[in-house]
């Protein structure tokens, strides 16, 4: 425990603010977490910024249960090289601390990186780590949003880096057989000479892995009309927490038996690894069109949002930037939005060529209901990048704004958008936050994005308090907590707001059926309760009152 | 008796009034080991295999109301004793439907669909319940109310227990309620029927409908039996395909007139063009018209990739040839695809018929389920298949969630 807490103040005492300095250089002697909350009660990390979540990770019950003695440790990494071969394991700790991020906030160090080459070294790695009772954390590309791949007890990372190749593309039977660390967008790009394509594309698809993608239920712009990750995975081959490999799902429609394939779609690593996926694919569209519908107000372009969505005119992408995001925009990259608009909808429909006049002209005249500025047609492809750059790279613009963003993926039925987004605008009031709102409008999936200044003293604090009460709405108004993101480690405090101890029962009953050791990815996506850190059942989660640290 | 199965009758039949009711009854048989088995329209129990224990029918009837329906979001949730029929009248009240079209709709609930995945034509389009449920309340077999998944189309937290319990058979928890995502309807549908003399070419045009560039609701294969089944009147020709699209006039007429041009490649005998539900409540309903015509014989569920489909349909034919079988019918929903037999023979011949297609079809990629058959052929031969080598998983979902196996135990795949 005392290596741990100390491990963990050398860390953060770089990143703090400079009065904190002199309490965390010289980290007193403590022998329980109880010594450690006694001595600073605000034990903070301003990484994560959650003093529960703290609690959790040093939870000297789940040390306890994983880190092996350290003698172990050289003994382990030969082990580990005699399976994938020298170059492939990393224990340095430099090298370490590339492998501790994903892009949340959370930062944790696993104990060993490996990169094996196929499913058959995946097997003796699991093995391996069965014996020596160590944690396993699949990772992909580390693209994701949740805190999905941050060791929480160390242990051994799986890097998929090395296991990324197409298997086998059946374009009669529209599915390919690729293993897990394929790149999304390198997938599509392999088919599209042959004129399909692989329709979910997250954000990150130029980075994020077919694994992670499947490990996330991971959507995009496009599963407005095509559907989210889950609706395009027709098979898996994993690896059980046994080391043994089975293959779930085919080709063939109705299997006989339980839909397990389902069962590990947005299984965020807890309950296998998934080594290969038979996926669906997806003929070219005939035509794209792509339009920018320019509003006055944020109200009108939701409004016509739900509108459009009932007329039957189903665009295959539905996007909204509200007037932070399109001026951080314009003014990085120049992509043509006015900066004076109140929000804008950038709307893609596809299909035979003969039908997108007839639909354009329904979405138009809807736009035109809710007073719509004007409406820019891309005449080019290049005009339609161009169009699209602005809202994929929205994100990375902000950082003109404001050098941390804290990013929410609250998804509501769409016809509380207008609600939700005055709700947001209040909020940002309240708390004195600027949040810039560009989001997958047709889902009514938004991404408000918390930006501020992590140095500034309370500025964290203010955006977990703002953050948690536009979620808590989000769900008040019908919706979820995570429409796309993932839970991971992020949210898992908030998965008591929409499911009671009966639901959250039954679904670590599939966990334990299938992963019995709890050893892939423990303390994620689901609040295990008294096996993970007894501090969660102590500490059931409310939203925070005003004025109270949690 | 009307819940009777496979000789077995209940000492029990309740019709639970409501949610929490249908909870305390579970709870009750849970305490008193008593095994049940929900019905709904009773027109898929014949599927599986007999039940180990049967004490308690619980009949889902009463839980038939429409819990929440927004039709600006273009969700509805629905309990489970609800018929697809009632739910798709109230969702054409505001010009929308759900794309789920099972045999027998005015008979049949959403929740039996759901526990037995039942799906219909529309399946090409628009995949099966899992792809479009987001939400669903289970009993769990100590009775607790459970829920999973939520109100919105685009949901990451929790586990997908709904997609787990579609299709199981009930045998992991009584479906209750469902909330599923629904669609507008289309302005305009149009149908082409081309029939051919040799199932190659029928299979052919099955493939170009299925590249055009507007995607075809549904394409549907069947034989002159089925036709005549059916009412239509196809005079020699061996093989039917039907091609439906929807959508605005434009589309539609294009889509169609790529359609005509498709067959006409491929050689078509006839190529007629209808409009309107009655050929597709037909076609929807053929699953059921052929258990019925040949309630005596057997019915087989073959679901293979679409481009096997030739050549399995051509290796049935050749071996009933062979062996002097004659087949009442056969269909497929041809584009997904899942093959459609009926025939009828001894006990002993259909035993050894099975047999012998289970094996030649395994190297199709195939799996071979005995919808329909006479008792004693089913205890004879497996209705599902022996199960895959991951088969342990599901033997440990089943105790984990019913270690008493009171739920519908035995009828499920690998005897769970």
């Amino acid at each position: 425990m005392q290596i741990l807490v100390e491990r963990r103040y050398v860390r953060s005492a770089a990143n703090l603010h400079p009065n904190h300095c002199s309490l965390h250089l010289d980290p007193p002697s403590v022998k329980s977490l109880d010594d450690a909350i006694a001595v600073e009660p605000n034990l903070l990390d301003y990484r994560t910024g959650h003093r529960r979540r703290q609690a959790e990770l040093f939870s000297p019950h789940l040390h306890s249960m994983y880190n092996p003695p350290r003698m172990n440790k050289q003994r382990i990494t030969r082990a580990l090289a005699q399976i994938v071969g020298e170059r492939f394991v990393i224990t340095d700790p430099d090298e370490l601390k590339l492998y501790s991020y994903d892009a949340s906030n959370n930062v944790a160090t696993p104990d060993y990186v490996v990169a094996p080459e196929n499913t058959e070294q995946v097997s003796r790695i699991v093995k391996l780590a069965r014996q020596y009772r160590l944690i396993i954390i699949p990772r992909g590309a580390g693209t994701g949003l949740c805190g999905g791949v941050t060791p929480v007890a160390g242990g051994i990372m799986l890097a998929f880096a090395r296991m990324k190749k197409i298997l086998e593309v059946d374009l009669e039977n529209r599915t390919a057989l690729v293993e897990t660390g394929l790149v999304n967008l390198d997938l599509s790009t392999a088919i599209a000479k042959d004129g399909y394509f692989y329709a979910p594309d997250p954000g990150s698809q130029a980075a994020s892995t077919i694994g992670g993608n499947v490990a996330a239920n991971a959507g995009g712009p496009h599963c407005l009309a095509y559907g989210v990750t889950a609706n395009h995975i027709l098979g898996l081959q994993l690896v059980l927490d046994n080391g043994e490999i089975v293959w779930i799902g085919g080709k063939s429609p109705d299997a006989p038996g339980y839909d397990l394939v389902a069962a590990f779609i947005g299984s965020e690593g807890t309950m296998g690894i998934i080594t290969q996926a038979l996926v669906r694919l997806i003929p070219s569209p005939d035509a794209i069109r792509t339009l920018l519908a320019i509003f006055n107000s944020v109200d009108d372009a939701s409004r016509s949002v739900g509108a459009i969505i009932a007329s039957g005119a189903i665009p295959t992408a539905l996007e909204m930037l509200d007037q932070v995001s399109l001026r951080a925009v314009e003014d990085a990259m120049h992509v043509g939005y006015p900066r004076d608009a109140g929000a804008v909808l950038l709307i893609e429909i596809d299909g035979a060529r003969e039908g997108l006049d007839e639909t354009q002209m329904t979405i138009t005249d809807i736009c035109s209901e809710f007073n719509v500025r004007e409406i820019r047609t891309a005449q080019t492809p290049a005009e339609r990048m161009q169009l699209w750059r602005g809202r994929k790279h929205a994100l990375g613009a902000l950082g003109k704004l404001a050098p941390t963003v804290y990013i929410q993926d609250g998804c509501v039925p769409r016809s509380q958008l207008p609600r939700v987004l005055a709700k947001i605008d209040e909020v940002s009031k309240k708390y004195d936050l600027v949040i810039a709102n560009f989001f997958h409008a047709g889902d009514g999936n938004l991404h408000p994005n918390l930006l501020f200044d992590q140095r500034e003293e309370g500025a964290y604090e203010r955006v977990l308090h703002a953050g948690e009460e536009i979620l808590r709405f989000c769900v008040e108004v019908g919706g979820t907590i995570s429409g796309e993101h993932g839970v991971g480690i992020e949210k898992i405090d908030y998965i008591p707001w929409i499911f009671s101890e009966d639901d959250i029962a039954e679904m670590l009953k599939l966990r334990a059926a299938i992963c019995p050791s709890g050893i892939f990815n423990p303390c994620k996506t689901i609040p295990q309760g008294a096996s993970c850190a007894e501090s969660y059942r102590a500490r059931s989660v409310q939203a925070p009152q005003r004025n109270m640290w949690i | 008796m009307p819940y009777d199965l496979y000789g077995l009758s209940p000492k029990n039949v309740i019709i639970p009034g409501s949610l929490t009711e249908l909870a305390r009854l579970v709870d009750s048989a849970a305490k008193e080991n008593a095994a049940i088995i929900p019905w709904g329209g009773g027109t898929m129990q014949h599927l599986g295999n007999a039940p180990r224990r049967y004490d308690v029918a619980i009949d889902l009837k009463q839980l038939n109301h429409i819990v929440e329906y927004s039709p600006d979001d273009l969700t509805i949730t629905v309990e489970a004793g609800a018929t697809i029929s009632a739910i798709q009248t109230e969702l054409a009240r505001h010009g929308q439907y759900l794309p789920l079209d099972p045999p027998l709709p005015a008979l049949a609930t959403i929740g039996g669909t759901l526990a037995t995945n039942s799906c219909g034509p529309l399946r090409l389009r628009y995949g099966t319940a899992r792809d479009f449920t987001l939400g669903m309340t289970v009993v769990n077999a100590e009775g607790r109310i459970t829920k999973s998944g939520g109100k919105v189309v685009k949901n990451v937290a929790g586990y997908e227990m709904a997609k787990l319990n579609i299709g199981a058979f009930g045998s992991l928890g009584v479906v209750a309620q469902a909330t599923f995502k629904v669609l507008p309807r289309f302005k305009e549908e149009i149908t082409l029927m081309a029939s051919f003399g040799v199932v190659g070419n029928a299979c052919k045009v099955v493939k170009a409908f299925w590249n055009l560039t507007t995607t075809p609701l549904a394409i549907e294969l069947f034989d002159a039996k089925l036709a005549h089944m059916a009412g239509l009147d196809q005079k020699e020709n061996n093989w039917v395909v039907a091609v439906r699209f929807g959508g605005s006039k434009t589309v539609v007429d294009a889509a169609a007139g790529k359609a005509n041009l498709a067959a006409q490649d491929a050689k078509a005998a006839t190529i007629e063009m209808i409009s309107g539900e009655p050929l597709w409540l037909k076609i929807t309903d053929m699953p059921a018209a052929l258990r019925e015509a040949n309630a005596s014989g057997t019915l087989l569920r073959i679901g293979l990739p679409p481009s096997r489909l030739g050549s399995a349909i051509e290796k049935i034919g050749e071996r009933a040839s062979a062996v002097g079988l004659d087949t009442y019918g056969l269909f497929a929903h041809a584009a997904t695809a899942t093959l459609y037999v009926s025939f009828d023979a001894d006990e002993e011949k259909t035993v050894e018929e099975i047999k012998h297609w289970r094996w030649a079809l395994a190297r199709l990629d195939a799996h071979l389920v005995i919808e329909h058959a006479p008792r004693a052929v089913k205890e004879k031969i497996s209705v599902w298949g022996e199960p895959g080598p991951e088969h342990f998983i599901a033997q440990r979902l089943k105790e984990k969630f019913d270690p008493q196996w009171i739920l519908n135990p035995g009828r499920f795949v690998g005897g769970l």
